[in-house]
């Protein structure tokens, strides 16, 4: 509180009565501007002239034959009114019921004057000097009363509003001392954290250094799991601060504060005094006077839920406390981001390197040789789209027989690492399988029944297209089951190039397909062209950003069939063609088999 | 300070306080304007502000002179604070005060 300035008034001047005559009249103007009245003016008159008579009645001489000062102090107090007489007499003893003389003596009144004039007097008797005390209750007439009061409660309002703003002040200082602290909390823990990288036990200091910092008895950390709906603890102050997991939905949001906090997506402050927490909110172990609850957010993700308590203290927390516990939170909440995506980071590399091994695995069981056949050659490709694909080709050849061939491709559906693993199974099944080489069609079957419930288990199916090529006798036996067609056309201009697709449904979609089996005469000079669906699907700058299509592809085929090359060429030529692929990524995959007869 | 006289009356006037600075002083000026014959001696004290005890000593002294020719002393229109002082000390019983 500020002290209030009241009025007051000083005057000192030469011990003789002549010298009093001002100073005293002054006296009286000082008080007459503070409202007196004449009565009231003359009455202090003239016992402050009694006080003085008798200073100058007993006045005794300085070293320098001079007699001492003597001095009026005034002090105009709300309900009185107080005036001293200082003096440098011996003084003498103050008579504390003083009587009259008789009424014919011409002295000796001054003293009883004094004391009938005012309400309180006394005289203070020292060493050097003596003070005349004279108290006087003040009677000021009801209007100036009111006016006096009028401007008093002014003056508290002005008192008020500068508590008001001294608070304030006072509240932004503790504020930026607050910041101050957190601040500096943070780098602190901050240097901890990347010389450990526990973030664990580093939250679990730096909470626990909020607790001082709020004057908390306890604290409460809970982040959200993976799918948001429910808090577990991450860090607390005590055992007894440990409860179980919570689901913040907006059923518990009525009865439980952390679950409301981040339903609402504010901060909650109660004063369980004033509104008990319910009964099962596990923020009851706090016992608790105030508790505050904040939500943890980043950008729109919620992170978890800061819970503080206090029991000590009277007030609740200063909005300076709780701007360090959001700062704390928010930093917090930033590591705890910050460790996930490195860890993710991690596990993506450890993915990626799997990846990269599976590609090799994979790349490994495509046919990297071509061997010779006598009079052909053979060229075939798979242009993945990722790192592994549902895009597999194969070309076997008889064990004891070379100039027969079996031609195999085949599309999984879908892309990536499943499909790459029903490849690698559709590879094994083919490879044991050579008993039933010759007939392609049941081959196709049996591929059907042996992987028709893990297909069908996953929703998922296989196209493909086997062709068995009998060179000697220029036979080639086809089945399909839902694969592109085969391409087949003969160096000879005249011919064209005719496409292939038996009946038969994608592996996996029925446990007993019909599947048709084509045989046809392998032409002199011929060229065939096995494909999957990525390579028909592609666009290609070369037509303008169109699909390439089956049509642009028997095109292509027509085109470069009668150029007398090995079918490493055709590869280049298709390559050349895919190439002009408009965007980087592949969509699809893309495989490809080519069987050129020389000449 | 200023004095009219007649036969039996003196008036004084023009006082504007009786302290001990110049207490002294009146008392001898009003003393040296009496006369034998004077029976009342007025003093106007309408504008009189201050009014201590040496005062009401010279009040005394004169009120004496005065008895001794059986004469009295009358104080005219007394402002608040001499009526209060004269009252206080009960000299209003000695002193007769009147209001015209």
């Amino acid at each position: 509180m500020r002290r209030e300035v009241l009025p007051s008034f000083f005057v000192q001047f030469e011990c003789d009565v002549d010298a009093s005559i001002t100073p005293i009249a002054r006296v009286m103007a000082f008080l007459e501007n503070y409202g007196f009245d004449q009565t009231e003016c003359g009455a202090w008159g003239v016992a402050i002239q009694e006080g003085v008579n008798n200073a100058i009645l007993h006045c005794e001489l300085d070293e320098n034959e001079t007699p001492h000062p003597i001095a009026i102090e005034v002090m105009v107090r709300p309900d009185y009114v107080e005036v001293l007489v200082h003096d440098h007499t011996q003084g003498f003893s103050w008579p504390i019921s003083p009587s009259l003389p008789s009424e014919s003596s011409e002295d000796g009144r001054g003293v009883y004057i004094i004391q009938q004039l005012v309400d309180d007097s006394d005289y203070l008797r020292g060493t050097h000097s003596n003070r005349l005390i004279l108290r006087k209750n003040r009677t000021l007439p009801s209007e100036l009363k009111e006016e006096e009061k009028k401007w008093r409660d002014r003056l508290k309002t002005i008192e008020s509003q500068l508590d008001e703003t001294d608070k304030a002040l006072n509240s932004t200082q503790e504020e930026l001392f607050s910041c101050y602290e957190s601040l500096s909390a943070i780098f602190q823990f901050g240097t901890e954290l990347g010389k450990q990288g526990d973030i664990k036990s580093f939250a679990d200091r730096l909470l626990k250094q909020l607790i001082p910092i709020m004057g908390a008895n306890g604290y409460l950390f809970r982040t959200c799991d993976e799918n948001g709906s429910i808090i577990r603890t991450y860090s607390h102050s005590s055992d007894s601060l440990d409860p179980s997991p919570l689901n913040w939905n907006a059923d518990n949001a009525k009865h439980f504060l952390e679950s409301k906090s981040i339903v609402i997506r504010k901060d909650i402050l109660r004063d369980t005094d004033l509104e008990k927490l319910e009964e099962g909110d596990p923020l009851i172990a706090f016992n608790s006077k105030f508790i505050q609850v904040h939500p943890i957010i980043i950008g729109e993700e919620m992170i978890g839920v800061l819970s503080v308590g206090s029991s000590e203290s009277e007030e609740p927390f200063t909005s300076a406390q709780t701007n360090v516990m959001h700062t704390f939170a928010h930093f917090l909440a930033l590591q705890l981001i910050n460790v996930s995506r490195q860890e993710e980071r991690i596990e993506f590399g450890k993915i990626s390197k799997e990846l990269e091994i599976a590609q090799d695995i994979q790349a490994s069981l495509l046919p990297s040789k071509w061997p010779e056949v006598e009079g052909y050659t053979i060229a075939g490709k798979c242009n993945t789209s990722r790192n592994v694909s549902g895009d597999f080709f194969d070309v076997i050849y008889h064990e004891t027989d070379p100039d027969k061939v079996l031609l195999v491709i085949a599309d999984v559906m879908g892309k990536g690492v499943p499909a790459s693993i029903f490849a690698a199974i559709f590879r094994s099944l083919v490879r044991s399988s050579t008993e039933l080489f010759e007939h392609p069609a049941e081959l196709m079957s049996k591929l059907n029944r042996s992987m028709f419930q893990d297909l069908s288990g996953v929703d998922m199916f296989i196209t493909a297209q086997i062709a068995y090529c009998d060179l000697r006798h220029r036979t080639m036996r086809i089945s399909n089951a839902g694969h592109c067609p085969l391409l087949l056309t003969s160096k000879d201009e005249t011919m064209p190039v005719t496409s292939h697709s038996p009946e038969g449904l994608p592996l996996g979609v029925v446990k007993r397909p019909e599947l048709e089996e084509l045989e046809i005469d392998v032409p002199k000079g011929v060229r065939v062209l096995m494909y999957t669906d990525g390579i028909v699907e592609t666009t290609t700058q070369m037509v303008g950003n169109e699909l390439l299509g089956q049509k642009r592809l028997v095109h292509w085929f027509q085109d470069v069939r009668s150029v007398d090359q090995k079918a490493s060429a055709f590869q280049s030529s298709l390559e050349k063609l895919l190439r002009a692929t408009s965007e980087d990524q592949l969509k699809d995959d893309q495989t490809f088999i080519l069987l050129v007869e020389n000449g | 300070m200023d004095f009219e006289s007649t036969s039996e009356r003196i008036l004084v006037l023009g006082i504007k306080e009786l302290t001990s600075a110049n207490a002294a002083a009146v008392k001898d000026d009003v003393r040296r304007c009496i006369r034998p014959g004077h029976r009342a001696l007025d003093i106007d004290m309408s504008d009189v502000r201050i009014l201590d005890s040496s005062g009401l000593g010279t009040l005394i002294a004169l009120h004496k002179v005065m008895c001794q020719q059986n004469g009295l002393v009358r104080i005219m229109n007394p402002t608040p604070i001499v009526e209060q002082v004269l009252e206080l000390t009960r000299l209003h019983r000695l002193l007769e005060i009147t209001r015209q």
